[in-house]
């Protein structure tokens, strides 16, 4: 018996064909030309490529048949994930009124503790040092200037 | 061509090239052998340090980080049993097997000898083709470059991953990204939703730090190792004697030979290069009986054959600013980010910035067989450095390299940006490889196709009037109709 595709097979199939119409649709707004493609044409061809790629994806998940949705997260995993992107996000928010100098440290606690560190002496050490080296390295040698923040401006 | 060579020479020996290529060969060799951690990754770390560097001298450490990656990823292959990178997954079978037998350090030897003919042997066809092929390139017409970077995507698209419908979404969408932002053709601002910060559109490299680096820090805290069990086993005697050498040194010379061509063709790399060059030295050994339980052939010929396709992945790279793997689609961004343009211009408006790169090739593959044998002893310390400060620390880099690109943290937001995207390819199988192929060959697919269109008077038989652009339209189909005909065999066998 074949074997069933996830269900996520059949929504990406889907996605791809809806994006390829909107990009072809939004692309009819951009400047048309006489001659050559202009700004629009090479949009419309990818996203004719990417809807039919899009179909193709559907079509295999269906022939094939999808399994029903499941919905089973592995809530660790996930939390530790949206933890790291979050303080990403929140580095690149906060970096240039705060500084790389404060906030590259609390980055590298936060992540080492995701990453399952819990001796806290060992964290400060590599955080201060690592960001320490960085600084001096850029700034000093590669004369490249990082955020310093709205304390030390 | 060999003044030009000699001058090559002459820059790479200036103390400060000659200490950075050692420095991109040391880091390479580090970052190849740790499993997670590829020679992609290697190059983004160390692209702030391109910067500031005279162009000659960053490309060929550049060099040194790619051919280090492709020799370090035999390291843990072989006292883990875990490549350190993809391309290293042949040399396991048998380099795993001599570790068993107390023999790890001979296995790196081995692995450290066969790399060094590989690298010699593909800097060798480096440097006799790709001249001859700019040369050809040099007539190349529009409807000729458009067609053959769609070939580079198809054919990545077909050879990255077990989905080949995947790869080309990956491919496409790489292409829509690339045409965010202002337009090529007329400076029209496109798909921007009203932003000026994204009129500069999403920067190559940015996209790529997020795809190759944060994406693999995102997948990395979920719990892969946090430490890696290295075996505690003394590694002496290393280095193989004369008659060993002779014994595998057929197998690593084709090897090479195999790995030289896999690599050309873009799109493919060490990972397809390694087996074939595997099956082919069983195939001409006197034991290839002992294939699988310790061959020194079995790890010279994989070794030789990744090592083969560095040297063969810069020759599209150079001569026609197609990247042959993954790595190079990396060193294609940096060599932009340094303001050198690839393609077959660059063998006449800078030689010697070409030559450097050929010259330098050389004294790596000199640097790597020594460096690879004192590394061999230390190896076992180096895989116990643990995940959870190597990867906090490789974020903070690409941060910082990402920034560094042009002091903005719009680069940054990009680059984290794509690196959820990158993650959440993984995680549904998508190939990252196309994608950031289709950001870098976008601008060029794009502006060639309009300007093969205004001078063919909107012709679209232009594409297959042409003889060279024919050619890479059959090519591209046949390769993806294999690949799927290829699938489709494999499933029903299963």
């Amino acid at each position: 018996m074949k074997k069933k595709k996830p269900f996520s097979e059949l929504v990406i199939g889907i996605a791809c064909m809806a994006l390829g119409v909107v990009v072809f649709v939004a692309a009819g707004n951009l400047q048309q030309v006489k001659l050559g493609i202009g700004p629009s044409g090479f949009p419309k061809f990818i996203a004719v490529v990417l809807a039919l790629l899009g179909l193709a994806q559907t079509a295999t998940a269906l022939i094939a048949g999808v399994e029903a949705p499941k919905f089973d997260v592995d809530k660790r995993a996930a939390s530790l994930f949206a933890a790291a992107v979050a303080m990403s996000v929140a580095y690149v928010m906060l970096v240039t009124q705060i500084g790389f100098i404060i906030l590259t440290p609390l980055l590298l606690l936060g992540m080492m503790y995701l990453f399952g560190e819990r001796n806290i002496v060992k964290m400060l050490i590599i955080a201060i040092v690592t960001t320490a080296c960085i600084w001096l390295l850029f700034t000093k040698v590669f004369l490249i200037f990082l955020p310093v923040g709205r304390i030390f401006a | 061509m060999f003044e030009y060579l000699l001058a090559g020479f002459a820059n790479v020996f200036q103390p400060i090239n000659l200490l950075l290529t050692i420095f991109g060969t040391v880091v390479g060799v580090m970052i190849g052998c740790l499993p997670g951690l590829s020679g992609s990754m290697g190059i983004i770390l160390l692209l702030p340090l391109t910067y500031t560097l005279e162009k000659s001298a960053a490309l060929v450490m550049l060099c040194g980080i790619f051919c280090g990656s492709m020799f370090g990823g035999s390291v843990s292959a072989i006292l883990l049993r875990t490549p350190g990178t993809p391309s290293a997954t042949a040399t396991l079978l048998d380099g795993y097997p001599l570790a068993q037998q107390g023999k790890a350090g001979k296995a790196i030897g081995v692995a450290a000898v066969g790399s060094f003919v590989g690298g010699i042997v593909s800097t060798i066809c480096l440097i006799f083709i790709s001249p001859q092929l700019a040369k050809v390139a040099l007539k190349f017409h529009s409807a000729d470059y458009f067609t053959l970077a769609l070939f580079g995507i198809s054919i990545m698209a077909s050879s990255a991953g077990k989905n080949v419908v995947k790869g080309l979404i990956a491919g496409a969408c790489g292409l829509l990204i690339s045409m965010v932002g202002t337009d090529p053709l007329v400076g029209a601002a496109r798909f921007n939703f009203g932003s000026t910060k994204m009129m500069i559109g999403f920067p190559q490299l940015a996209v790529l730090i997020g795809v190759f680096a944060i994406s693999e820090v995102f997948t990395q805290v979920q719990g892969g190792k946090n430490v890696v069990e290295v075996k505690d086993q003394a590694v002496t005697d290393i280095f193989p004697t004369f008659k060993e050498i002779r014994g595998f040194l057929l197998a690593a010379v084709v090897g090479a030979l195999i790995g030289v061509f896999i690599g050309i063709v873009p799109g493919t790399g060490g990972a397809i290069a390694v087996f074939l060059a595997y099956n082919v030295a069983q195939k001409i050994s006197r034991q290839p009986e002992k294939f699988g339980h310790g061959s020194f052939e079995g790890i010279a010929a994989p070794e030789a054959s990744n090592n083969g396709t560095t040297g063969g992945a810069l020759i599209p790279m150079l001569c026609l600013g197609i990247p042959g793997d993954t790595i190079t689609s990396v060193m294609l961004g940096a060599l932009t980010l340094i303001g050198v343009t690839p393609g077959p211009q660059l063998f006449t408006n800078s030689a010697d910035i070409v030559y450097a790169i050929f010259a330098g090739m050389i004294v790596i593959q000199f640097i790597m067989l020594g460096f690879g044998i004192v590394f061999t002893r230390i190896a076992p310390k180096v895989l116990k450095v643990p995940v959870k400060y190597l990867m906090p620390i490789i974020m903070v880099l690409c941060i910082v390299g990402a920034f560094c690109l042009a002091n903005q943290v719009y680069h940054v937001a990009v680059a984290i940006a794509f690196g959820f995207i990158g993650y959440f390819m993984k995680k549904f199988g998508f190939p990252g490889a196309p994608l950031v192929l289709g950001v870098i060959l976008g601008p060029i697919a794009e502006k060639n196709l309009d300007r093969a269109l205004q001078l063919s008077r909107n012709d679209w038989t232009i594409f297959f009037r042409r003889p060279i652009a024919l050619t890479f339209i059959i090519l591209s189909v046949a390769m993806i109709a294999w690949t799927i005909f290829s699938n489709l065999r494999k499933e029903k066998k299963a």
